[in-house]
Formats: structure tokens, C-alpha cells, sequence
């Protein structure tokens, strides 16, 4: 069907087919060689940050006066187990910068069922640092409704619109640091407890809050 | 007469052949000229090159992007300066790679480290890139599908890719810092017998000590590191 192809025309085939491959691998190579350029950095950007924390160790020794009176600002401040709340706040700042800058603050809580809460006006607290028998005065003896806003260091704010919101402001700059507090609380003496009987009921609860952040 | 032919032979063999060397020169046309006009290919060049600042940021602590946009050391630069000497298209993409390879399971990384990145052509406004703008930053972890153009081994945190046709400085600016929102390698603990002096570790010799016995909660935040390193692939681009 096919004739044979003589040995000089498979010559004049095999030339074309040949430059055809040639130019082929010409162009392949041309399309390899193309201009090429890789930029790779040698060193890093890199940034660490510290470890932090912070802790609130509260006492399990908590206020709980029952049958409170108005009492004197002197007789408030002396007020001892079971009229006392002790905790502490611990900041670590392992190789961070700056300072942990913290606030506490008391949350007003619902009264107990069957007990109405007392005004802001007629409660005051007390606040102190303490070390062994010391004490420093953080806040004086102050009726809660009284608290005002202030953003200044160891200054105590009032939020109204929170429930009785207390604030003290502290910065603690170093690798451990650790503030023992001592909170106390009473029915303030100018209150008049005269209208009260043995079927009044009422009652004051808070808690404590402390949050913080680091500042640089 | 033998040697008269031999001699005759001999002579017209000498002849033939100073004929043959001298006539061949009259027995050819040649003709040497020499052109005037030089024809010439000067080879171009195209070279690109990128001036890289760093930044090492020790004990960063997170911030919020404001903050972080403010910050002055926190700042890598790529001046990527393209010279060209001809005309070529080239196509480039510039990344970042080795992306908190060294520490890739510490408490800070992709998803909590935000970065702005921007570039200026040849000195103009400032062109914000990867979903970051002049305000706000964007997260590490958001880069990780954008793959390079020109550069087929680029396949995560592509930031840029564009085509150069002549000479042209680019400078690109990456900005780091770590998430102020970012929760991850926050970690919460309690303790409900706990000393205020971690000395003591029962109730009756805390207290005897004046320290306070209770229950602790903490939250705390894991220290770590994250890195990156630049990536540029440039190739010709035919058209």
C-alpha cells in the first residue's frame, strides 16, 4: 500500500523533521533561560513578650456581722474577725516591660431573699494595706454613696452606673509583687436605726473585684 | 633527445607551475570591502536588589493597632530597587516565609500577631497591603492561602505581587505587633488552699505568720516569640 521511500528522500524528510526539533529545543531553552531572581532574607524579625500574670488570694475569713448598729468611724476601723475581709493581689511581670497596673473595686450584690438592701448612704467601708500588725490607709473610713470618680493612683472611683463600684488604682512595677488588703465595712453612725424592730430586715453584700493590665 | 625532452618537460613544468601560482591570482576575481557602518548589540543588564532593615523587639507586650501602628521599632523595611538596562517586563512576589518557624508552638503566633503592611513607589503615597490599612493592622493567620504570581514556590503570606518594566526603588514596610485582643495563651488556674506567702503551705502557720490563707485564682499569659523573614521571587515575564 505504501511504497518504500528511497534512502535519498528519507534524507530530504528527515532534514526538515531534524531543524523542526532543533528549533523546538531552541525555543524550550530560551524559555528555561529566562531572566530569574530569588531574594530571600537572612535574618529574622522577631518579637518576645514576657510572662504575666496576676492573682487574687481572698481569705476565707469573711465579713459577716449580723445584728449590725451604726457604729463610730473609730469603732469601724477596729473591727476585727468576722468584720474584716483580707485578700491580696499578686502580679509577675518575668521579662515583660512596664508595670501591671491593677483596680479593685467592690460589686454591690442582691440582697439575701426576705431582706431589703441598705441605701449606698447608710454603709461605710474602709481600706487598708497591711504587713504584720501595719496598717496603711488606703481609703478612709467612706459611705459608698460618697465614693468619687478619680483616676489618680491609690484614689478610690464610683461608677453610679454600676452598682456600688469602688476603685483603687495600683501600680506595682517589679517581677513578683505582692499587696495584702484588709477591707471593712459597717452600718455608718449617723444612720437612724430608731424606726428599726425585730422585723426589719436588712442587709449589705458585696464582693471583690480586681482587674489589671500591663501598661508599657 | 631524451634529454631534450626531459629539459623541455621540465622546462614548461617550471613555467606551467609559475604560471599556475602567479595566474591563479590573475585567473579569479576577488575583491575585499570593507563596510563603514558598524553594527553593534551592547548587551543590557537587569539587576534587583533588596536593602533590608530588621527589627528585634525584646519583651513586647500587646497592644492595640493604634498602638502598634505608632510604635517606631517594630519596623521591617525592603528597599527592593530594580535597575534595568533594556526593557524587560518582570514579574515579582514578595512574601513572608519561615513564619515563626523557629518556635511555632509558643503562646504568641500567627493568630494572635497582627502586622501593617505598605509600600511606596518611588518615593509616592504609601499603598496598603494584605487587608491592612493606615489605621488597622490585620492578623498573621489571615495570609496563610495568598500565594505568589511569578513565584510558584510561594504558596502562603503573599503580601505583594507587580509587574517592573524599568528602573524603579519600592519600598516595603512590615509593622508587627502582638494582638491586644488576642485570648489565646491567656490561662486561667485556681487554688483554693493558697498562702499569701507561698512559704507556708498550711493554714495554722500562715496565719500564724500574719499572712492570708484562702483560695487564689489566677490568670496568667505565657511569654513567646514570633518571627518572619522576606521572601522576594522575580522572574521575566514574555509577552
Amino acid at each position: 500500500m505504501f511504497e518504500e521511500i528511497e534512502p535519498k528522500k528519507k534524507k530530504s524528510i528527515l532534514l526538515p523533521i531534524l531543524s523542526i526539533f532543533v528549533l523546538i529545543a531552541a525555543i524550550s531553552s530560551v524559555a528555561v533561560a529566562v531572566w530569574n531572581w530569588t531574594y530571600t532574607s537572612s535574618n529574622a524579625n522577631s518579637i518576645t513578650t514576657g510572662n504575666i500574670s496576676m492573682s487574687l488570694l481572698e481569705s476565707t475569713d469573711v465579713i459577716n456581722i449580723t445584728n449590725a448598729v451604726p457604729m463610730t468611724d473609730e469603732e469601724g476601723k477596729a473591727l476585727g474577725a468576722g468584720g474584716k475581709f483580707d485578700f491580696a493581689v499578686t502580679t509577675s511581670t518575668t521579662g515583660a516591660p512596664g508595670n501591671m497596673v491593677y483596680s479593685i473595686s467592690i460589686t454591690k450584690l442582691a440582697a439575701s431573699t426576705g431582706y431589703t438592701v441598705l441605701p449606698d448612704n447608710n454603709v461605710k467601708v474602709y481600706l487598708t494595706t497591711f504587713d504584720g500588725s501595719d496598717e496603711t490607709v488606703v481609703m478612709s473610713p467612706t459611705l459608698v454613696s460618697n465614693i468619687i470618680t478619680s483616676g489618680d493612683t491609690g484614689t478610690l472611683t464610683f461608677d453610679s452606673g454600676k452598682e456600688s463600684y469602688l476603685t483603687h488604682n495600683h501600680t506595682s512595677a517589679g517581677v513578683n509583687h505582692t499587696t495584702k488588703y484588709r477591707l471593712r465595712m459597717w452600718v455608718d453612725e449617723n444612720v437612724d436605726a430608731s424606726s428599726w424592730n425585730e422585723n426589719t430586715k436588712y442587709e449589705y453584700r458585696l464582693k471583690i473585684n480586681v482587674s489589671g493590665s500591663l501598661t508599657a | 633527445m631524451d634529454n631534450k625532452k626531459v629539459l623541455i618537460i621540465s622546462v614548461i613544468s617550471v613555467i606551467a607551475l609559475v604560471i599556475a601560482i602567479v595566474g591563479t591570482s590573475y585567473a579569479m576575481f576577488t575583491a575585499n570591502l570593507t563596510g563603514t557602518k558598524e553594527n553593534v548589540i551592547n548587551t543590557g543588564y537587569v539587576k534587583m536588589s533588596c536593602a533590608e532593615t530588621t527589627f528585634n523587639v525584646q519583651n513586647s507586650s500587646p497592644m492595640s493597632d493604634s498602638e502598634g501602628i505608632a510604635s517606631t521599632d517594630n519596623a521591617a523595611t525592603c528597599t527592593l530597587t530594580t535597575e534595568m538596562k533594556g526593557t524587560m517586563r518582570i514579574g515579582y512576589d514578595v512574601a513572608l516565609y519561615e513564619v515563626d518557624a523557629l518556635t511555632p508552638s509558643d503562646s504568641i503566633g500567627i493568630s494572635n500577631v497582627k502586622a501593617q503592611i505598605y509600600k511606596s513607589v518611588d518615593s509616592g503615597p504609601a499603598t496598603y497591603l494584605g487587608g491592612s490599612s493606615a489605621s488597622s493592622g490585620v492578623l498573621i493567620n489571615t495570609l496563610t492561602s495568598s500565594s505568589g504570581t511569578y513565584d510558584s514556590s510561594i504558596t502562603s503570606y503573599n503580601i505583594d505581587s507587580a509587574i517592573v518594566e524599568g528602573s524603579q526603588t519600592v519600598v516595603y514596610t512590615i509593622k508587627n505587633w502582638v494582638d491586644s485582643t488576642a485570648s489565646s495563651g491567656t490561662n486561667s488556674s485556681s487554688n483554693p488552699g493558697t498562702c499569701s506567702d507561698s512559704t507556708y503551705t498550711d493554714e495554722s502557720t500562715c496565719e500564724a505568720a500574719g499572712e492570708i490563707w484562702g483560695s487564689s485564682q489566677t490568670e496568667s499569659q505565657e511569654g513567646g516569640s514570633f518571627s518572619f523573614k522576606l521572601k522576594i521571587g522575580a522572574t521575566q515575564v514574555l509577552s
